[in-house]
C-alpha cells in the first residue's frame, strides 16, 4: 500500500465531491482508496464536505428564467449577425439593460438612504412628538430600529432626481413621511426644499395616494411574514409601476437587503436590493 | 421525412444549423438561452449578464458552421458563453463609470412575477458572495458547479494548468462557505465594486 501522502484537505473533499479524486490521488502518488481512508481519518471531514457540498449547490441553484420579452430580444439579437448589427445590438442592449436597471437599482438605492436617514429622523423625533410609526413597530421582537412612512412612487423617479439625491446623502435626503403625520419638515433640508420641482408636489400626491392604498394590517402581514429572514431594520409604503407597495428592509449579516412587495401579497418581491 | 425540430437532438441541429439551416439554429438557442444566461449570470453578476448573454448568442450563430461534434455541444456553448461574460468583465473593467457614493446590487425581478422572498434572499446572498469574490475563483467554480464541466476541460478552456484548477475550485469554495456563513469576506478574497 502506498504511504499515506500529505495533501490538503479541502483540495481533496473538492476533488472527491467533483468525481476527481483518482487523479488528485495520482497527482499525490498514492491511490483512491488509501486516499479514502486517509481522508476518513482526518478530524471534522465529514462536516466540512457538508459545508463544501452546500457551497456548491447554492451556486448551481437555478436562476429566474428570463421573462419573455428579454428571451425574444436576445434571441432576435443573435439572429443574422453582421458586424453592423452587433455593434446596433450591443448598443441597444446596453442601453436596455441600462434603462431596464439602472433606474430601479438607482431608485432602490434611494429608498435604502431615503429609508436609513428617515430612520434616524424618525428615532430622533420619536421622542419628541410620540411616533406616528409605533403601531408599525409593534410585535416586531428581532426589530432593532423600524421606520415607517410612505416613499411615493419608486418606479418613476427622474434620473435628476436620483443623481441628485444619490450624489448628497449628507446634503439633504428627502425623507419619508411617517404614516399619519402630516409634517411638512421632512423635507425641509432636501434638495426640493430648497429649489422646488413639479415633481415634488407630484410625489407629494402619489404619497399621499399609497398611504390610503397600503392598510397597516398589509404592513404587519408582511413584517411578520419576513422577520423570519433577519432583522427588520425599517418599513414603508409606496407604488411600484402604479401598484401599492410595501418596502422593508432587512438586515443579514453585514448587509441590509431592501425587498419592494405587492402591497396585496407580500410573497410578490416586486424588487429587491441589496447594499 | 426530417423530424420536427424540437424531437431532434443538440448535435443534430447543430449540424443542420453549421450548414445553414436557421430553423435549426433558432431552435437551439431558444433551448439553450436559459443555460447561457447562468452562466453569464454567475460569472458576470446580475447587471451586465444581459449583455454577455447577448454576445454569447451571438458568439454561438457565428461559430456554429465550426462546432465539429468532438466535444457535447453544452459542454461547446458553455465555453462561449464563459468567454463572452469574461469579455464583459474586461469590458466593464475599461468602462468609465462614474463610481457612485453608495454601491448596491440589484436583483431586479419582473412586476407581476411572483416570487419567493427565500429563494431571492438566497440567491441574493449567492449572487452577493460571488461577486466578493475575485474573478480567477469565482471563474473555475462557476465552470465547475454551473457548467459542469470537469476539471482538465475547465483547464483547456481558461488555459491553466489542472492543478491550478483544483486549487482554485479548492480556495474559491472555502471563501465562498466563509461568505455565506457569516458573510465575513476572508482576507484572500477581493470585493468587487457593483456601482
Amino acid at each position: 500500500m502506498p504511504e499515506t501522502p500529505d495533501f490538503d484537505t479541502d483540495a481533496a473533499l473538492n476533488a472527491a465531491l467533483d468525481g476527481e479524486l483518482d487523479a488528485f490521488a495520482r497527482d499525490h502518488a498514492t491511490d483512491t482508496p488509501s486516499m479514502q481512508a486517509e481522508l476518513a481519518r482526518r478530524p471534522g471531514t465529514d462536516e466540512r464536505r457538508r459545508e463544501l457540498q452546500a457551497v456548491r449547490a447554492s451556486v448551481a441553484a437555478p436562476i429566474p428564467p428570463l421573462d419573455e420579452l428579454t428571451r425574444a430580444r436576445l434571441l432576435a439579437g443573435a439572429s443574422a449577425p453582421t458586424p453592423q448589427r452587433d455593434t446596433v445590438t450591443a448598443a441597444a442592449t446596453r442601453r436596455s439593460g441600462m434603462q431596464s436597471w439602472v433606474p430601479r437599482a438607482a431608485a432602490a438605492a434611494v429608498v435604502v438612504l431615503a429609508l436609513v436617514g428617515g430612520g434616524m429622523w424618525l428615532a430622533a423625533t420619536d421622542s419628541s412628538t410620540g411616533s406616528a410609526s409605533k403601531s408599525a413597530t409593534s410585535g416586531a421582537g428581532n426589530t432593532r430600529s423600524v421606520a415607517s412612512g410612505d416613499l411615493g412612487d419608486l418606479g418613476e423617479l427622474s434620473r435628476d432626481q436620483l443623481d441628485r439625491l444619490i450624489g448628497g446623502p449628507k446634503s439633504g435626503v428627502a425623507l419619508p413621511k411617517p404614516l399619519g403625520a402630516g409634517a411638512a419638515t421632512d423635507a425641509a433640508s432636501s434638495p426640493e426644499a430648497q429649489s422646488p420641482t413639479p415633481a415634488a408636489g407630484s410625489t407629494q400626491e402619489r404619497a399621499s395616494k399609497s398611504e390610503r392604498a397600503v392598510t397597516p394590517g398589509q404592513l404587519a402581514t408582511c413584517r411578520d411574514e419576513y422577520e423570519r429572514l433577519g432583522a427588520i431594520q425599517f418599513a414603508a409604503t409606496g407604488t411600484f409601476q402604479a401598484q401599492p407597495a410595501i418596502v422593508l428592509g432587512i438586515k443579514r449579516a453585514s448587509r441590509v437587503i431592501v425587498f419592494v412587495l405587492a402591497a396585496d401579497n407580500c410573497s410578490r418581491v416586486l424588487l429587491s436590493v441589496s447594499r | 421525412m426530417a423530424r420536427p425540430l424540437d424531437q431532434r437532438d443538440d448535435h443534430e441541429l447543430a449540424l443542420a444549423a453549421g450548414r445553414g439551416d436557421r430553423a435549426a439554429l433558432d431552435a437551439l438557442l431558444a433551448r439553450h438561452i436559459d443555460r447561457v444566461h447562468t452562466v453569464c449570470r454567475r460569472i458576470c453578476g446580475p447587471d451586465d449578464a444581459l449583455d454577455a448573454t447577448q454576445n454569447a448568442l451571438i458568439g454561438i450563430s457565428r461559430a456554429i458552421d465550426r462546432f465539429d461534434g468532438r466535444s457535447a455541444f453544452t459542454t461547446w456553448i458553455h465555453r462561449i458563453a464563459t468567454n463572452a461574460a469574461l469579455d464583459e468583465l474586461r469590458r466593464r473593467s475599461r468602462r468609465a463609470v462614474p463610481v457612485a457614493p453608495e454601491t448596491f446590487m440589484a436583483n431586479a425581478t419582473r412586476s407581476g412575477r411572483v416570487d419567493d422572498p427565500e429563494r431571492v434572499v438566497d440567491r441574493i446572498d449567492i449572487d452577493d458572495a460571488l461577486a466578493r469574490l475575485s474573478e480567477e475563483f469565482r471563474v473555475v467554480v462557476v465552470l465547475r458547479d454551473v457548467s459542469d464541466l470537469d476539471y482538465a476541460e475547465i483547464a483547456a478552456t481558461l488555459d491553466i494548468p489542472i492543478g491550478t484548477v483544483r486549487s482554485r475550485i479548492s480556495r474559491g469554495r472555502a471563501a465562498l462557505a466563509l461568505m455565506l456563513g457569516n458573510s465575513e469576506a476572508p482576507a484572500d478574497v477581493e470585493t468587487t465594486d457593483h456601482a
